[in-house]
């Protein structure tokens, strides 16, 4: 395939390079994280609470005395994980939804893409936050509520992509060779959809981690005790007189990870752009 | 012009329907049955007795079909319900909460505005310079800045250290500089990069080459051609940014304890008070499809081809 090509030219990007470099080492540290991390990231000691960094604290402690390194290394862990869910599922649901909008026709692909305008006309943090609102404060909930947000931009392009390859002779001839549609979907359509939306996806990741972190920020997301990098940001929050280190800390992971990811999907953009044309 | 505004106005109604019924259909998401969080918000023991005289009071014992009627015909009347919570009516609480907002917006947007035609104009004028370097490095930061981090940097920076702005309340001016400036900082991060890209693509066409083949002053050219037409996708972003801006305040808010919508409905989420949660989705939803409208009136009066539909 040529986008594969394409891909590979990406690896000689500098900053491509550097965000992978940065994305890569924050997963790791998430995925070991049970094994690399120096303490449990939930285990209170009040005797230990403000540390400095020293031998035993990598990074000191926070209030309750936890320690900051490990909490930010499970922290990574919760943060990647629940974006890669959310785009995961958002994109089999729009990927079922847009390919039935854009081959089937008709009625079904009105009632559904006239849904789709109903959610667009809505901001999406509004929808995010009050569907939370309703379904009440979790990382699941939150996880739901951004899947059901965010299916309804993927499942246009979806569609768009089907309504142009269903004029393509590859499909018409399999159509008129009798290969019942399930079977047109799975070998002809979807093998050439997956690769842009993946792509596609990878652009929104750091738009997913902010929104997450931020609902955990509000303390609808993630709830105590586990670590998450919005949580730990309200947590800190109270101690910005005393000890600002401790928002530093979070913060700059968060904003470390959501520039590398639009930085790599910027890169990714300009490819597909490129590759369209 | 007149039919263009009209149909646009008629293809919002179904719209508006959608809306109506995506709110309705939220309030079946709630796990609990709101009767009891009423009859516990209102410190009432709910027995079974209790909940059942609630739900026929709240209409919740009919069909649901019935039910959206019901709640869609008191909807057109301005009725919204009554908060759990205060008891008075859900719209009231939320238009008391919002005059804060739509200030806090409002600076804010011209926050965006000061920071991003500059920036946008300039980076695109001096392509390739240190200066459209810095300034692709503050757009990146910028949107990828999570803006309740940012908000306590500022804090910590310019209140703390430096005592220059006080750090909570409302009141003056200086109150608002932060929480606006934090608001502001993503959005004005996208205007600059649509701006610059939208600059460099007009300083390619031909009527620029024509104005200066006919000895026009550069500065003429920049600001009567080019970024006349430069701005167009710009007011056309600017119906969404606002939406999303009056969306985003609810972190700032959180951060600065600024008094608007934003706080309000967290609280209210926290209270499970779901009337106000539900007419907070209506009302910044209206709101959001009213300022598109807006936004493509003014495209058409700007640009006769969005106006006849030849802009595909």
């Amino acid at each position: 395939m040529k986008l594969q090509g394409k891909l590979k030219g990406l690896l000689q990007n500098k900053l491509t390079i550097l965000s992978l470099t940065i994305l890569g080492l924050v997963f790791l540290a998430g995925a070991l994280a049970p094994v690399l991390a120096p303490n449990d990231p939930t285990l209170v000691s009040l005797e230990s609470k403000f540390m400095s960094p020293g031998a035993q604290f990598p990074l000191g402690t926070d209030h309750l005395g936890r320690c900051i390194l490990s909490r930010l290394m499970y922290g990574a862990m919760v943060s990647l994980g629940s974006a890669l869910i959310v785009m995961v599922i958002t994109i089999v649901i729009s990927a079922i939804i847009g390919t039935l909008s854009g081959y089937a026709g008709g009625w079904v692909d009105s009632l559904l893409m006239r849904t789709c305008d109903v959610i667009l006309a809505v901001p999406n943090l509004v929808l995010t936050l009050v569907i939370v609102g309703m379904l009440g404060p979790s990382l699941v909930n939150v996880i739901i509520a951004m899947v059901a947000v965010q299916w309804v931009w993927y499942a246009r392009i979806i569609r768009g992509m089907v309504l142009s390859l269903k004029e393509r002779s590859f499909i018409l001839s399999a159509r008129v060779a009798g290969t019942p549609p399930w079977l047109i979907i799975i070998r002809h359509i979807f093998p050439n959809i997956i690769p842009y939306i993946v792509v596609l996806a990878t652009l929104d990741l750091g738009m997913v981690i902010l929104h997450i972190s931020g609902l955990s920020f509000l303390g609808l997301g993630v709830q105590p005790p586990t670590p998450e990098w919005g949580a730990m940001l309200n947590d800190a929050k109270q101690f910005l007189r005393s000890d600002p280190i401790l928002i530093m800390y979070p913060g700059t992971m968060i904003l470390l990870v959501v520039m590398s990811f639009n930085l790599l999907g910027d890169a990714l953009r300009d490819v597909i752009e490129y590759h369209e044309s | 012009m007149g039919k263009y505004i009209i149909n646009r106005i008629i293809s919002l109604i179904p719209v508006l329907l959608g809306i109506s019924l995506l709110t309705f259909i939220l309030i079946q998401l709630v796990p609990v049955d709101p009767a009891e969080v009423y009859l516990r918000l209102s410190q009432i023991p709910p027995t079974d007795e209790a909940v059942a005289i609630t739900r026929a009071e709240l209409g919740l014992d009919k069909p649901l079909y019935i039910q959206y009627f019901d709640w869609l015909r008191k909807v057109v009347q301005l009725d919204f319900g009554t908060s759990f919570v205060t008891k008075k009516p859900a719209m009231e609480v939320l238009l008391y909460y919002f005059p804060a907002t739509l200030k806090l917006t409002a600076v804010s947007l011209v926050i965006v505005l000061l920071i991003s035609i500059p920036l946008g104009v300039f980076s695109a004028l001096y392509k390739d310079t240190v200066f459209d370097q810095v300034c692709r490095l503050f757009t990146f930061i910028g949107a990828s800045m999570p803006s309740f981090w940012l908000g306590f940097v500022l804090i910590y920076l310019l209140s703390l250290k430096l005592d220059l702005f006080p750090v909570y309340g409302r009141g003056t001016l200086a109150h608002l500089v932060l929480p606006a400036l934090t608001l502001a900082l993503g959005s004005a991060a996208v205007y600059t990069r649509l701006l610059r890209t939208s600059m460099l693509e007009n300083l390619k066409q031909y009527f620029v080459l024509y104005a200066r083949a006919r000895g026009l002053k550069e500065r003429l050219i920049v600001v009567r051609h080019i970024l006349k037409n430069a701005l167009i996708p710009v007011v056309i972003a600017f119906g969404m940014t606002l939406g999303h801006m009056l969306a985003g305040s609810v972190i700032v808010e959180n951060v600065f304890a600024w008094p608007g919508v934003g706080r309000h409905i967290v609280s209210a989420i926290f209270n499970r008070d779901y009337p106000v949660i539900q007419a907070y989705v209506l009302f910044m939803a209206v709101i959001f499809v009213l300022l598109n409208l807006m936004v493509d009136i003014i495209c058409g009066l700007l640009d006769p081809k969005i106006r006849l539909g030849w802009d595909k």
